[in-house]
């Protein structure tokens, strides 16, 4: 009879524990979304820093004023594009810190909770010891599930606002910003040509100084474009990852939403290299 | 009747813009000989207004777009700021864990007390209990 008791004691210990660690979900691929996203907004906002700088750059080309509201509206658009990415941004990260393998901390501090109880003699030593490894369990299933939930509610919640702003931003970095660099190259080349006209016979070994510096600025520019038209593939992948995250957010940890957004982070990284190379010091203002 | 411009429709202009004073250049650089000084300069003046009004155009787009998605991104930074207070009552899980060990703790300082006679280390203790329970309870 004592052994049956036992046996049942057992099974049903054995099942909770089963059910406690199914409850355990890894959030990886939150985390990596999070990671590339945050990476690739991070670009929008250098962009946004360089329409505003563009319009100054492109002053050189005009005649002296002392008007102080000069590029005024490309300023308020360049605050607008960095603000943008930034509101995407700190919902991604918000995203990420959520989903972010924490128990780590857990565990140690109920390791000293499982001290105390020791110490203080409430209940014998094996049973505090039992009751610190029970504790790590509970704390990261219940911790796990508040997450998943809590991860479920604002995917869901945000999807079409990420949709919205991802294709919007796209649009802004991978056309309008993309027009307004190629018409600073164009009248890059309308200068250029008038002034070799001219100071290439007059001046050769001053030309060919300012003749270097002029086309590493060209390249630059050309960087840039190049940049750009790829990041906002990036931009409107971010739209396209969540609502696989939304369709997904009952199994965080399953291996087709960790394949998509491991595709989503293989064809970010490139991207995010070319961008930092393009507007790296010097090339960003 | 007025009817705005979409931000798309704004963009197509720019690039026609755009378009037209690159066209313009070409012709000029490939006729500079042929031209007078004045249908130069002439040229040159039409080039820089339409990369302007390009340019132009373009911010209107921009800014078109930005306005277009505002409710949106105020959608966003209230998710932001919801998954930021879940991140805090995490923390304040942490919290109540702490607590307990410390409330462990005191109940531990009650029997050495009431053994003992020394309560100095019991208000010490039931202190600390105060503040961490305060603090996630803020």
């Amino acid at each position: 009879m004592r052994d049956r008791t036992r046996g049942a004691l057992r099974l049903a210990l054995a099942l909770s524990l089963g059910l406690l660690l199914t409850a355990c979900v890894s959030m990886q691929a939150v985390n990596d979304y999070s990671a590339a996203s945050r990476k690739t907004l991070e670009g929008v906002q250098t962009i946004g820093r360089d329409y505003s700088a563009s319009c100054l750059r492109m002053d050189q080309y005009k005649p002296r004023t002392n008007d102080k509201n000069v590029c005024a509206k490309e300023k308020t658009a360049g605050k607008g594009i960095s603000n943008a990415a930034l509101a995407l941004n700190a919902y991604v990260s918000g995203l990420g810190a959520l989903a972010a393998d924490d128990n780590v901390a857990y565990n140690s501090q109920i390791d000293d909770l499982a001290s105390s109880v020791k110490t203080s003699g409430i209940m014998p030593s094996n049973q505090a010891d039992a009751f610190g490894g029970l504790a790590k369990l509970l704390s990261r299933a219940l911790l796990d599930g508040y997450k998943q939930k809590q991860i479920r509610l604002y995917v869901d919640r945000a999807d079409p606002d990420v949709t919205i702003a991802s294709r919007a931003l796209a649009d802004v970095v991978g056309k309008f910003y993309v027009q307004y660099i190629k018409a600073e190259l164009e009248t890059w080349d309308f200068e250029y040509r008038e002034l070799e006209r001219v100071q290439k016979q007059l001046k050769p070994l001053e030309w060919q100084i300012y003749s270097e510096k002029k086309w590493q600025e060209r390249l630059e520019l050309e960087a840039k474009i190049a940049a750009a038209e790829s990041l906002a593939g990036n931009v409107l992948a971010i739209g396209t990852a969540h609502s696989e995250l939304r369709m997904n957010a009952g199994r965080l940890d399953s291996k087709e939403l960790s394949a998509v957004i491991k595709a989503y982070v293989d064809a970010a990284i490139p991207v995010i290299k070319e961008v930092d190379e393009a507007f790296k010091q010097g090339g960003g203002s | 009747m007025t009817q705005e411009l979409t931000a798309a429709e704004m963009h197509r202009l720019a690039e026609g813009c755009y378009e037209f004073a690159k066209a313009l250049r070409i012709y000029r650089d490939d006729h500079w000989d042929e031209l007078t000084d004045q249908e130069r300069g002439d040229l040159k003046r039409l080039h820089h207004m339409l990369i302007d009004t390009s340019r132009s155009l373009v911010t209107d787009a921009v800014i078109q777009s930005l306005i277009a998605i505002g409710p949106s991104v105020a959608v966003l930074n209230e998710c932001a700021a919801g998954l930021k207070q879940a991140a805090e009552n995490i923390a304040n899980v942490k919290k109540a864990i702490e607590l307990a060990t410390t409330a462990i703790t005191l109940v531990a300082s009650i029997s050495v007390a009431a053994a003992t006679g020394n309560v100095s280390a019991l208000i010490g203790t039931a202190a600390g209990v105060l503040t961490l329970a305060e603090e996630v309870t803020r």
